[in-house]
């Protein structure tokens, strides 16, 4: 095909730019998102328009939630971040031309009126379109931990489309970002686990790191008519998607930073990094109207629950996910959540060694490195050095095939420069260097292709890339990885 | 909706010997089941589900036995019921009439059967084999699955031995259009005692149904194939949602209430439960996944939405709290957001569950066998009936039908109004005068939305 | 800089010798073949230092440096370098795929065109070469007078295992059907579709060879292409094919792609290259990895879809055994877009809309035909039956199920815009695996007790592209008769406007 070019090749470049430069302090990560009181956290939301940018440098007229009365709407909704037992309450206004609510699928929430006029609706009670008169909060115990979405109960065909939908996230007993036994998606029993693990025994919900992948679509078109004011017109029988996207933005601003300034409505960055033998928790959220292939290069993942629910053969939600199923690709679907653990991917097995030669190659700044075998027969001695997590039984595995000249081949701009983790290989000139730690790189997205593209633009839509980060540099400095810290 | 439709025929059990050897090896009562279904078209007039134009639909009308007596077509068609292992003959009468007109079949997915599939040339509209592919054929192309009846003709499809479960039929000829026209319906195999409610999904794309209506569908027509499908309208047991259409009854508070649902359309729907009027347990706001095209499942499934594709049956149960007073609606809608009927909102595939107040019959034993007995001496045995409902449970009739039947005297309706949460017993009399096995078969009649009809099989052994 | 050392310094960036290294050292060999044209000599004409292979340099130094090397090698590693040789790829066929099974043997070999080997097969080394450009597929309304020309345009693969160096480009390419300079070798037909299927057993090494081609009839582009091991664990980077992390191959040259095919199940492969059109394009194919197990009697069956019998006492042993094996791919296609991109038209990816569904890149009724389907040219551009296969004498033969006996389906989905929901009218199916995994929750105690069966009987099966699963069909207390497989999105029963036909085939069960 004829390319297109980026048009936010800058912001890419930029993003990943930082990624070598920031060496933060802490590595405590956790999904971005509103957090509140612990007990009775309270959110006051307010349903109003606004405009997202879009892969392919358009703007798309928006409805959405606003975390506060006096924030930007934006996509996707805030996620709400809340502990099993809260008694949640959200407070909700309009500034849209149609009512509004909010439904969250798997919980008993009471509606009341709180200030004007509120509306017996089908599905919950909702605002009116009065500009902010009526005031209607919506309250539930969070009961279960586990990924559940929220969105408009009103109007879900037109609304959900513009963009009224948002995740929740109800963190288990015992929940600590800090610590390893801490970071936990349930409170499913702790078992002795298979190696590679970064502890000998752990749950099954346990995670090194987790990331949001909030898929959608919509079809411009609708938006275009809803900006026109002819919401009343819109008949989404006759819908079609044009557009896809991770966490709200199609690729590449996917990979852009978390509270990206130049997305102010799309706060939520979706490119997952992490270390080799880290296990990464996936919350998978459907958010639109329809199903998408959900692919993740370099490893298949352990799907572990599905609305909220680990998946156990006695329906219970705090025993071992022991119906878990392992897949390379998720069928996500509209309303539906899946949490699954992806990798941990550490290279074995490949039948050559990941991390080059034994004996390094000088000249292109590669260092010798030794495999101490520790269970499972990874090294996990030392804790640091940019082998580890290697197989040792593939240590000092030749690489199998040589590689035509450079002239031969086309360079991705995400490749590291050679096969190797850690080491960033001599590029012929001319060729991009984005990945200047060396990472293994994959694309995360949707299987179905029509959907990686941007209103018709190339590439775009529905994918990421995921780098998996040595632990040091090929010298020895330590890579920190920069995700979100509240 | 979940009217019952069969007629059983218990003189036809005798008429068919080789048949009986399947039932007597079949788990259950045996029975052979007669449907008499008249395929033919129905029209949606203007305006029923916000349509613009009428739209043209093939149903089935549901007929009494030598197809006399035929309701108006209706679609989905009549819910069939079964018991494991019962034979189920469906005997089909062709009465697509208008400008299209084709030969049409039923097929049950799950169901065993041995088939009869029909090969043609679309070109020349000539069948080229039944039954079997001819060797070294590489360019006839499948019809129908199984027989087909012409139009004005009757058929009649056996399923010698029924898999206890959920399941559509569905026409088996040129599928691809006569399914979207309208020609399939539940068929329930062993339902329970405990409430149930029965969901079928479907959509309609009215381009295709005017072409096929006006004669427009086919070879060198408006619309040659059913490649430009577009659905427009998402309907739930037949109808789109609107501010009238009816609740389905769930049960009452309190009750386990299983949810079959099919889809019959073409396209995968998203059930979802909402609860606004906290019927449901605040901790259990989920449906549980047991059955899958018939299957149970070994492992449950706990969701509060589930994918179903086309074609799929799904059971699932949910729980009504006890403490619901009053009763109310639950929600099930498609998150596939086919919610509007057009451009108004709310309709498409959403309906309403209603929960109680009901009154919910309870009847045990599930089957009444008196043994052998000696010639006329009479000897009784007892039903139990209790209402496990919230409403007064009121029988219109207790009546014995069956070969046997002079040989059973019907209960005396004593107490034809039960209160909730109580009980009754009724007593049934066997006295033979002939020796030799004997059965029949006692139908109650309530106002039991879920369970109006109570069928308990009798047998008895006269010496 | 004396000449040696230009070629090491030429040599490393390429990561091609750890020269300083100590035995073993890092050495890279190509298999089938390197460089196109470049190779077809020993002493390259074009290339004076020749890096990406050393042992055919015309500069002496290097060709001393490898030789040396070579001799220091341990015998893995010579195992390795036995599998740079091309015609070490046999071109028997397999009699399930109806494909070059791409055995290699372990001894050296005599080289000749025709692949017509001798030695022992390494049970070890499986060496594929395939080739990626464009090509002509004929879908199955073309006798109702549809104009294929431009519908049944592809990018695509098109295997050409066996075949030397000096002939990958000429046959590979797309091109009349001129007659091979080849015994036995037919193809010069461009692209296959669906693409060759490539099949492994678990614990093999598979060298797969990808040249580009070109397309011929869109010169205007300058693509490369990749190979996508579509579910591969532990992947690394470089032979991942995803483009923009990994690298790709230019017009005239051949990437070798490694694997150790180390899990058993069923995959799929695609060009990952500018992925919404190459896929929707063509690029397209069936893989799958044989168990370890296989061959081992448990539960009266010798093959399985997994190693399923983790201890003698594993409730699951012999629970995923087959008789009779048997794969599908779902794909389909825009005929809008393919003339598109054969008329140098922008694409509308916004508008792609699949309206001819095919399983192994077949429309019902070509499903059931045993034999390749030809294209406009008479070419044999559609190999693969979509119904199970074997070959007696040499002769493509249908597979007929004896009533009682299991079939193992891989069933994967490689379409770009529409989700799928195959049944089986007639015949249960038992899904045993997804994702290239058994159906077995994980264990409870690291180890100690295998996991729970997830195993479950259903009608049908829905998935999107990129989405496998392995299935069982039980026909036991089925009646002999025929048996429709098809999409109950009953819309796709058409080839585009022609009726009947589209994403259906047929299963015969003989008493």
């Amino acid at each position: 095909m004829k390319r297109t070019a980026f048009k936010n090749g800058i912001p890419v470049l930029l993003m990943v730019m930082m990624l070598c430069l920031l060496l933060p302090v802490s590595s405590h990560a956790v999904i971005n998102g509103l957090t509140g009181a612990l007990g009775t956290p309270v959110f006051n939301f307010t349903a109003k328009d606004g405009h997202i940018r879009s892969g392919d440098g358009d703007s798309i007229y928006m409805w959405g939630y606003a975390p506060t009365n006096t924030g930007v709407m934006q996509y996707p909704g805030p996620t709400l971040i809340v502990t099993v037992g809260d008694v949640v309450t959200i407070n909700l206004t309009n500034q849209l031309p149609l009512p509004v609510s909010m439904v969250f699928p798997g919980h008993s929430v009471t509606a009341v009126q709180v200030t004007g006029t509120a509306i017996a609706g089908l599905l919950t009670t909702e605002v009116p379109p009065d500009k902010g008169a009526t005031t209607v909060s919506y309250t539930f115990t969070a009961s279960q931990p586990g990924t559940y979405t929220y969105y408009s109960g009103t109007r879900p065909d037109l609304e959900v489309e513009m963009g009224l939908v948002g995740t929740l996230i109800v963190r288990p007993t015992g929940f600590n970002p800090a610590t390893v036994p801490g970071r936990i998606a349930y409170n499913d029993p702790i078992i002795p686990t298979t190696p590679p693990a970064a502890v000998a025994t752990a749950q099954l919900s346990s995670y090194d790191r987790e990331y949001l992948f909030f898929l959608s679509d919509i079809d411009v078109n609708i938006h275009k008519q809803v900006e026109l004011g002819q919401y009343y017109l819109v008949d989404t029988t006759n819908r079609h998607a044009t557009s896809w996207f991770e966490n709200g933005r199609n690729f590449p601003d996917t990979m852009a930073d978390e509270n990206a300034a130049y997305l102010p409505s799309q706060p939520y960055s979706a490119m997952p990094q992490m270390h080799p033998g880290e296990r990464v928790l996936i919350r998978l959220v459907g958010a639109g109207r329809d199903l998408h292939p959900f692919h993740t290069h370099g490893q298949n993942h352990l799907i572990i629950a599905r609305d909220g629910r680990l998946l156990n053969n006695a329906l219970s939600n705090t025993g071992i996910p022991d119906l878990a199923v392992s897949d390379f690709t998720t069928t996500s679907i509209p309303g539906e959540t899946v949490d699954e653990i992806w990798g941990p991917w550490t290279g074995a097995k490949l039948g050559w060694d990941a991390y080059g030669p034994a004996a390094g190659i000088p000249l292109l700044g590669i260092p010798a490195h030794t495999c101490t075998p520790g269970p499972g027969g990874f090294d996990i001695t030392g804790q640091a050095g940019h082998n580890m997590f290697e197989y040792c039984p593939d240590h000092n595995k030749p690489f199998p095939v040589s590689l035509p000249d450079q002239t031969s081949l086309t360079f991705g701009q995400m490749y590291g420069g050679t096969p190797f983790l850690a080491v960033f290989g001599a590029l012929p000139p001319v060729n991009v260097r984005q990945n200047q730690q060396g990472a293994m790189t994959f694309m995360w997205h949707s299987h179905a292709e029509r959907e990686i593209t941007t209103n018709n633009i190339f590439i775009g839509g529905m994918a990421t890339m995921a780098f998996v980060l040595p632990y040091t540099t090929a010298s020895g400095v330590p890579i920190i990885i920069d995700q979100f810290k509240p | 909706m979940t009217y019952r439709t069969f007629i059983k025929s218990w003189g036809a059990l005798l008429l068919v010997p080789f048949l009986l050897t399947s039932i007597l090896i079949g788990v259950s009562s045996g029975a052979v089941i007669d449907s008499w279904l008249r395929a033919e078209v129905k029209v949606i007039p203007v305006g029923v589900f916000g349509n613009h134009s009428s739209i043209t639909m093939w149903g089935y009308a549901k007929c009494a036995a030598g197809f006399t007596n035929c309701t108006t077509a209706t679609v989905p068609g009549p819910t069939l019921t079964a018991a494991a292992g019962d034979t189920l003959n469906i005997h089909v009468f062709n009465n697509i009439s208008g400008s299209y007109k084709e030969p049409t079949s039923v097929v049950i997915p799950g169901q065993t059967k041995t088939m009869a599939p029909v090969w043609f040339n679309p070109a020349t509209g000539a069948v080229t084999a039944t039954g079997s592919r001819p060797a070294g054929d590489v360019t006839s192309r499948v019809r129908s699955f199984d027989a087909e009846t012409q139009f004005r003709q009757t058929t009649t499809y056996t399923w010698p031995s029924l898999r206890s479960g959920t399941y559509l039929y569905e026409s088996g000829t040129h599928p691809a259009v006569q399914v979207q026209m309208g020609l399939y319906g539940p068929l329930i195999v062993g339902a329970g005692a405990g409430p149930e409610a029965t969901l079928l999904f479907s959509e309609i794309d009215p381009v295709l149904h005017a072409a096929v209506s006006n004669g427009d569908y086919g070879p060198g027509k408006t619309v040659t194939s059913p490649t430009g499908y577009r659905s427009q309208y998402f309907l739930v047991n037949g109808l789109p949602y609107s501010a009238s259409s009816p609740a389905v009854a769930a049960g009452s508070p309190g009750q386990t209430v299983r949810l079959r649902l099919l889809n019959a359309g073409l396209e995968p729907k998203m059930p979802t439960l909402q609860d606004p009027h906290h019927l449901l347990p605040p901790t259990n706001q989920y449906m549980t996944v047991i059955a899958e095209d018939g299957n149970v499942l070994p492992h449950r499934r706990l969701q509060y939405s589930h994918l179903l594709p086309p074609g799929k049956t799904l059971d699932a149960t949910i729980t009504t709290q006890p403490n619901a007073a009053g009763g109310g609606n639950i929600v099930l809608y498609d998150m596939k957001l086919n919610l509007s009927n057009g451009p108004f909102s709310p309709g498409g595939a959403l309906i309403n569950l209603n929960v109680g107040p009901l009154p919910a019959v309870m009847a045990l034993p599930s089957v009444l066998n008196f043994g052998a007995v000696p010639l006329f001496r009479p000897t009784q045995m007892v039903v139990a009936i209790k209402n496990d409902g919230l409403m007064p449970l009121i029988f219109t009739s207790a009546t014995i039908t069956g070969p046997s039947r002079a040989e059973f005297r019907p209960p005396i309706l004593g107490l034809t109004t039960i209160p909730p949460g109580t009980s009754s017993s009724l007593t049934v009399l066997f006295r033979p005068t002939t020796e030799g096995p004997k059965s029949a078969a006692l139908t109650l009649i309530s106002n039991d939305p879920n369970l109006g009809t109570v069928t308990i099989p009798i047998f008895g052994n006269g010496y | 800089m004396n000449v040696k050392n230009r070629c090491i310094i030429y040599a490393l960036p390429f990561l091609l010798l750890g020269l300083a290294a100590p035995a073993p050292a890092a050495v890279f060999l190509q298999c089938p073949n390197p460089l196109l044209t470049r190779t077809a000599a020993p002493n390259n004409a074009f290339d004076p230092i020749n890096p990406a292979n050393p042992a055919r340099s015309t500069d002496p130094a290097c060709r001393t440096a490898y030789a040396a090397l070579q001799a220091a090698l341990g015998a893995d590693a010579q195992r390795l370098a036995l599998a740079n040789f091309k015609t070490q790829c046999l071109v028997d066929i397999d009699p399930v795929t109806l494909q070059p099974s791409g055995r290699t043997v372990a001894t050296a070999p005599p080289l000749t065109p025709t692949g017509a080997a001798t030695g022992a097969v390494d049970p070890i080394v499986l060496c594929r070469s395939l080739a990626a450009g464009d090509g002509h597929v004929s879908m199955a309304d073309r006798n109702s007078g549809v104009d294929q020309t431009d519908i049944g345009y592809i990018f695509g693969f098109q295997d050409l295992t066996g075949v030397p160096a000096d002939f990958i480009s000429s046959l590979g390419m797309l091109a009349d059907n001129t007659g091979s300079p080849l015994a036995g070798i037919t193809s010069n037909s461009g692209a296959n579709f669906s693409a060759p299927t490539l099949f492994a057993g678990q614990g093999t090494n598979l060298y797969l060879s990808l040249t580009n081609v070109s397309m011929v009839e869109r010169p205007d582009l300058f693509d490369p292409h990749t190979i996508h091991y579509h579910g591969f664990t532990n992947a690394g980077s470089i032979f991942d094919g995803e483009p923009m992390a990994s690298v790709a191959i230019n017009m005239g040259n051949t990437l070798t792609y490694y694997y150790e095919n180390v899990d058993p199940g069923t995959y799929m492969y695609h060009c990952h290259v500018e992925a919404s059109e190459h896929m929707q394009m063509g690029m397209l194919g069936n893989l799958y990895v044989t168990p370890a197990q296989n061959g081992t009697a448990i539960g009266g069956f010798t093959q399985f879809a997994y190693n399923d019998c983790t201890s003698p006492t594993d409730p699951m042993c012999g629970a995923t055994g087959y008789n009779i094996p048997f794969f599908l791919q779902v794909t389909a296609f825009d005929p809008n877009f393919h003339t598109a991109d054969h008329t140098y038209n922008p694409l509308n990816f916004v508008g792609m809309t699949d309206t001819y569904g095919l399983l192994n890149g077949r429309g019902y009724p070509d499903t059931i035909n045993p034999e390749p389907i030809l294209n406009i040219y008479s070419n044999a551009s559609q190999p693969i039956p979509a119904i199970p296969m074997t070959l007696v004498g040499g002769v493509r033969t249908p597979v007929s199920i004896p009533s009682g006996q299991k079939v193992l389906l891989r069933l994967s989905s490689l379409a770009t815009v529409d989700f799928y929901t195959i049944t089986l009218l007639g015949i249960p199916m038992q899904v045993v695996g997804q994702g290239a995994r058994i159906l077995r929750g994980p264990t409870p105690n690291g180890g100690i007790t295998p996991g729970l069966s997830t195993i479950y009987n259903t009608g049908s099966v829905t998935f999107g592209g990129g989405e496998a699963y392995d299935i069982l069909l039980n026909t036991a207390g089925v009646p002999a008769g025929t048996y429709f497989l098809y999409a109950t999105n009953l819309n796709n029963l058409a080839n585009n406007t022609e009726d009947f036909g589209g994403m259906m085939t047929e299963i015969v069960v003989t008493p």
